[in-house]
């Protein structure tokens, strides 16, 4: 073998073996992705929750537009003072938001500001199959944020386990409700029996309601805090990994998913109490 | 904090308590009471956007860094098209 057919031979074997390393890093880069978008994707899923179930604190039982209009006729018909700027809102819909909008949007900013920071972070990898090779290092120094994030995470998760928010303006009409039944002197003992038993009903499907609401929230956080953890899992072993563990590790991602979606309530509430308590320590 | 779950669960009360007694009145009183209706409200808001506010840990510095590392991975992503595009040429020579 002549030298220069050796060297062609070497150079030949050279290329074909950075591609193929291009090619398997590109390939780990964009198994390393799918748990990115696993996790993104998971606490987006669960900041929507928790934004749905805060608001719905405020929500009143819904009226159909007919009872809204016979309603607003009756008000007018009793209502003995003169019409203003002030006071139209609550003429034409005494059941309407009566937040402060600047508290509403302090609210709204915390909650989008949150969400940003993780969506920022699944941003980070946008590109990281076609910059595997030399962008290996970013993904490592990623960490210590994914961290913080998973802190975040348990913290915001331990506090709605603890105190979730709960149907307030709901139980508020049901409880007026009840006060009215009570005071209602009209009806014989039957009538107000049976509308006891009626608002009974109600109260049941209203905390029913509630405890749905939370335990949905609550199953979309544990979710995501799992997913988080796992990431950081393979992020801070990035190096060592290779594509079938990290392909692995998004299998387990998708089946312990499955696992929570079966919790029950009791034992996400206990998953909620230990990630707070992990984020305090 | 403690206290601000404290806070927040008497402040639930309050807000109940001042909209079971909107919900009883009459459109006349509902008039007058719709602002303390409010009061509560925004108080409960105010008090849950600061207990949320106190979770958040990630810094500016942090999403500047995030930035970073994002554009570190996308100009890596260039070189790399780049040295790709250049091995290739090249193997056509060679192969």
């Amino acid at each position: 073998m002549t030298a220069s057919k050796f060297s062609q031979i070497c150079r030949t074997t050279l290329i074909v073996a950075t591609l193929s390393l291009l090619a398997a890093c590109s390939q780990k880069a964009e198994t390393l992705k799918l748990s990115v978008t696993q996790f993104g994707t998971a606490t987006q899923a669960a900041f929507d929750s928790y934004g749905t179930a805060y608001d719905a604190q405020f929500t009143s039982f819904s009226k159909a537009p007919s009872a809204q209009r016979d309603e607003f006729v009756t008000n007018m018909t009793d209502f003995t003072g003169t019409v203003s700027a002030s006071n139209i809102d609550v003429l034409i819909d005494p059941d309407g938001a009566k937040i402060d909008p600047s508290v509403a949007r302090q609210w709204q900013d915390t909650l989008s500001g949150l969400r940003t920071q993780y969506q920022q972070f699944v941003a980070i990898f946008d590109n990281i199959e076609a910059g595997s090779a030399l962008g290996a290092s970013a993904v490592t120094q990623s960490g210590p944020i994914l961290e913080k994030l998973r802190g975040q995470l348990a913290t915001i998760t331990g506090d709605f386990t603890k105190n979730p928010p709960q149907l307030l303006a709901k139980r508020s009409t049901l409880i007026a409700k009840l006060n009215a039944i009570r005071a209602d002197k009209t009806d014989d003992q039957d009538a107000h029996t049976l509308r006891y038993q009626l608002w009974w009903q109600d109260w049941q499907a209203l905390t029913e309601a509630e405890k749905q609401m939370q335990t949905d929230t609550l199953r979309k956080f544990v979710s995501a805090n799992t997913l988080g953890n796992r990431l950081q899992n393979q992020i801070d072993n990035y190096a060592r990994l290779d594509v079938a563990s990290l392909l692995s590790a998004v299998e387990q991602g998708i089946s312990l998913v499955g696992d929570i979606n079966k919790m029950s309530p009791q034992e996400l509430i206990t998953q909620g109490t230990a990630l707070a308590q992990t984020a305090t320590n | 904090m403690p206290n601000l779950d404290k806070l927040i669960a008497q402040s639930k009360k309050a807000y109940v308590e001042i909209a079971t007694a909107y919900d009883a009145a009459d459109i006349n009183q509902k008039i007058v009471l719709s602002e303390s209706v409010q009061k509560a409200q925004s108080t409960l808001v105010a008090l849950q956007t600061a207990n949320l506010a106190q979770s958040v840990t990630v810094t500016d510095a942090d999403l500047a860094e995030m930035s970073r590392l994002r554009a570190k991975i996308n100009n890596a992503a260039e070189l790399q098209s780049a040295i790709e595009g250049i091995i290739s040429l090249v193997s056509k020579f060679l192969v």
